[in-house]
Order: structure tokens, then sequence, then C-alpha cells
């Protein structure tokens, strides 16, 4: 019986009982919590909201998908270029990169979307919004991506770039063939992590009335007062998303462990 | 090869690796460079391979000499063989991939003339089964052999070797070294530094001990080996096992 509930060595697995259990366990701990809330909130479902309105969840939906598609490419180019910038020989550009790395990590997301929306945004004649939001996410993860691809670009040992110096390749060469294609694979573990908080943090958007998920779903909100089954929706809508990206994180994470 | 080194100093931070050295040989088909750790040894070798710029002072090898400039140095080392301690081999590149990249990169050689080159090379060393491998599935001693390899490829006159044995296990150790005698016996110029005191007496026409950034001896391997005149080579030999 104890069994069931308690697991000692580390290494030993769960059994199936054990497993089945405490799913039904963690399933109930949850449904008690919703219904808590639903009869604190006396309220009532109408789940036929989600197709009423599906063609908003829908535009919603794709809208994060394609910014997030966009930014993500984006903010790869901004991640290689920045990585370089951070060991190029120009302590213009080497100082540039850091700042910008700092000033990225170092400030939330909210404040970013406000600083670029109410002060960038108009001085630059940016009007269409949906450039502006590419603009925002893209640069924030931008600076993650750089710290990813630094991280890998310095797990290349010191002897293989004397070893290319030797053979006479030049600095672009050993970049292009000897250290992006070790660094790619190294770091794919931690890019797909990045791309999930992607996903995540462009629901941030929203606050600029960009017409993404959560945006949209705010608005069905807004005129059906159906928060309960709007919201979870929107949460359900990102973990279809987000859950396979982690599994495939751990999958790569994994597969690159036994390779090396 | 002819060697001339005119007071070369090579300052790092806050050590003196080479310090005044000057040494000079005309002639010579093998060097070989001993001394102990921390001496200058590899100093030297990164030196003549165009690696490091020299902080003073004047080297010569075969008549070209080595000048402190680094797009001159850049030029310099395409046409130099090195071989290193250890991880010469880049990890995601098969042996072939390793040998052949250089080739068409830096040489400009065509896919199909370094291809040809590579099987060339594998088959007169007899690792043609190791083409398609990558490094993490050969033996450190087949990693240094495929090296060799490589730096031959580029048909330079002289190969640098940096304590190639020195990362392998004793039973890997003799197939590297019967590569560089088997080398040496076809007339490539040879210039190691190696802690291998039985291979330096077997290869080397001429060896050199440096210790705290100076030649302190050199000579023939005969005299070398078995008329030591200074006290710290005596010492030296009679601490390594011949």
């Amino acid at each position: 019986m104890k069994n069931l509930f308690i697991t000692r060595d580390d290494n030993k697995r769960i059994t199936k009982a054990a497993t089945l259990t405490n799913v039904a366990l963690v399933g109930l701990f949850i449904f008690f919590i919703v219904l808590f809330t639903v009869i604190k909130l006396n309220y009532s479902f109408d789940f036929s909201v989600i197709s009423r309105y599906q063609k908003k969840f829908i535009t919603g939906f794709t809208m994060t998908l394609a910014i997030c598609s966009v930014s993500l490419f984006i903010s790869l180019v901004i991640g290689i270029v920045n990585a370089i910038a951070l060991k190029s020989n120009i302590i213009f550009f080497r100082f540039l990169a850091r700042f910008y790395v700092e000033l990225i990590r170092g400030t939330p997301f909210l404040v970013q979307i406000l600083f670029f929306y109410f002060i960038i945004t108009p001085a630059f004649g940016l009007e269409d919004k949906f450039i502006v939001a590419f603009l925002i996410l893209s640069l924030f993860s931008g600076a993650y991506v750089t710290e990813i691809i630094r991280g890998g670009i310095e797990s290349i040992p010191q002897s293989q770039i004397i070893t290319a110096n030797s053979l006479g390749f030049s600095k672009w060469q050993i970049y292009r063939y000897i250290i992006f294609p070790q660094v790619f694979k190294r770091i794919l573990p931690a890019l797909a992590g990045q791309i999930s908080s992607l996903i995540k943090d462009s629901s941030l958007l929203s606050i600029i009335a960009v017409s993404e998920f959560t945006m949209k779903t705010l608005e069905v909100n807004a005129l059906t007062f159906q928060t309960y089954e709007t919201l979870s929706f929107l949460a359900l809508g990102y973990l279809v998303i987000t859950i396979p990206i982690s599994l495939l994180s751990k999958w790569l994470e994994r597969k690159y462990f036994y390779e090396s | 090869m002819n060697l001339n080194i005119n007071n070369v100093v090579k300052q790092y931070e806050v050590q003196r690796a080479l310090d005044d050295f000057t040494f000079s040989i005309q002639n010579v088909p093998s060097l070989v460079i001993v001394g102990p750790s921390g001496g200058g040894k590899s100093t030297l070798l990164r030196l003549f391979a165009g690696l490091e710029l020299a902080t003073s002072g004047e080297i010569c090898i075969n008549g070209q000499q080595i000048i402190n400039d680094v797009n001159w140095l850049k030029e310099y080392r395409k046409n130099v063989g090195v071989v290193f301690q250890s991880y010469n081999l880049f990890p995601h590149w098969t042996a072939m991939e390793n040998i052949i990249m250089p080739l068409i990169k830096v040489h400009g050689y065509s896919v199909e003339q370094a291809k040809e080159t590579c099987l060339q090379l594998l088959k007169r060393f007899d690792l043609l089964e190791h083409v398609d491998k990558i490094p993490a599935k050969l033996s450190g001693g087949q990693q240094q052999r495929i090296a060799i390899a490589r730096a031959l490829a580029i048909n330079s006159e002289l190969l640098l070797f940096d304590e190639p044995t020195s990362a392998l296990d004793p039973q890997l150790t003799s197939g590297v070294l019967e590569m560089i005698v088997e080398l040496k016996k076809e007339g490539t110029d040879i210039l190691m530094v190696t802690h291998e005191m039985t291979f330096a007496k077997k290869a080397a026409d001429y060896v050199v001990y440096i210790d705290q950034g100076k030649a302190i001896e050199h000579g023939t391997a005969d005299e070398f080996f078995n008329h030591p005149k200074s006290s710290v080579l005596r010492e030296f030999l009679s601490h390594t096992t011949i």
C-alpha cells in the first residue's frame, strides 16, 4: 500500500499502479479546486461560446503562430549576429551587443512593450501594429537567443580553434564550417525551450491590442462574459503548442547526451 | 631543413617563454626538441607554425623569414602542416571531411581532387577503412594518424609535431611513431616536440634541449644522447628511460 505513494530509490521506476493512482489523485485535486471556484462564483458553464466564436479564436491563434514564427526567425538572425558581435575585434560592436543583451534581459518584457509602443513607434513613424509586434518580440527574444548561442560558441574547445587556425581557415570560415555546425546541435534543446517562452510571452502583446490569441480571447470574453470557458480555452491553446515543444526539447537533450 | 633563429624573445603577460633564444642548423632532415614542461618547447613550435607572434627576434625556416604580421602569418600557416597533442580532428566531420575540407576551403581544390588526394593518403597509411568514421568512433592513435595524413595533404615540405603521442596510451603510440618514421624515410622534414626519448633516439638527426626559454644544448642524436656535455642535460636524461 505504502509503495503506491512513496518512492525511496531515485533510480527506481515508479510502478504502473502507483502512476495511475497518483495521476488520478492529481486529477482529483484539480477537480476539487475547479469545483470550489465554480460553487463560490456560482458559475454556469456554456461551452458553446467556443464554437460560436471559433472564428475569432482561430484568427487569434493563427496570428500568434505567425508572429512567433517570424519573430523566431528574426531573433535567430539577431542572436547569431549579436553573438559574433560579442566576439568582434571592433570594440564598439562588442559594447553595443553587450548593452543590448543586458538591457533586454534586465527589464520586464511588459516595460519594453510599453516603451517601444509609446516612444519608439511614434518617433519612427511605425504605424503597422504587426510590424511593431514582430519587432518587439524579435528584439526581446533575440537577447536570449544571443546568450544561448554565445554559450554554445564558448562550449567549443579552444584547441579546435587553434587547429583550424593552423590549417589556414579564416575567421569567417571557422564560424561557418567548424563552430556553427557544432553549436547548432548543442543549443537545439535550449532553443526549443526559447521558442516555448516566445509563444507564451507573445500573449503580453495583447496589452497594445495586437490581435493575437490572448487579445482575441479577451474580446470574446468581453462580449459573452463566459470567462471560465474562454480563459480555460486560452490556456489550453498555449499548452497545445508548448507541451510538444517541451517534449521535443527533452528528446533533443537526450539525443545529444548520448551522442557526445 | 635549415633553421636560423636569432635572439627570439616571446613574452607573455608575466612569463617569458623564450628568452633571447638563438639556434641554427643546416641540412637537418629531422629535428627533435626536448626539455622539461614549461621550458619553451611548445612556444617555439607555435612560432614556427605561425600561430603566434614573437615579441622580438628573427626566425628563418628554409630560407623563408617569418614576418611578424598577422595577415602574412595567415597565408604562411596554410602551407605548414601541424599536428598537436590531441583534439586535432573536428568532431563533427568524418575522417575524410577532416582531410578534404581544408583542401577545398583553404587551398581551392575541387571536391573530386580533394577526395582523390585524401583517398590516396589514407590508402598509403592503411587507414582506408576509417574514411567515413567520425573521430568519436576512432581510437586516439587512429585519430592522430589521420591528423598526420591531413597535415601531409597540403604537400608541405615541413611537418611540425607538438607532442603528438603524449595524450595516447603506450600501445597506441607506436603506430603513430611508425608513421612519422616512415615519413622521414620518404624525405619529409620533421620538427617535433616530444617526450618519447626512444623515438627521439631512433628518428632524430639532431636534438635540442630547451629549458627556461633557451637552447641549453644541442647536437646530433649520437652526441646528444651518448655524450651530453651540460650537467642539466645529463640530469634530464637520467630521469628519462631510453
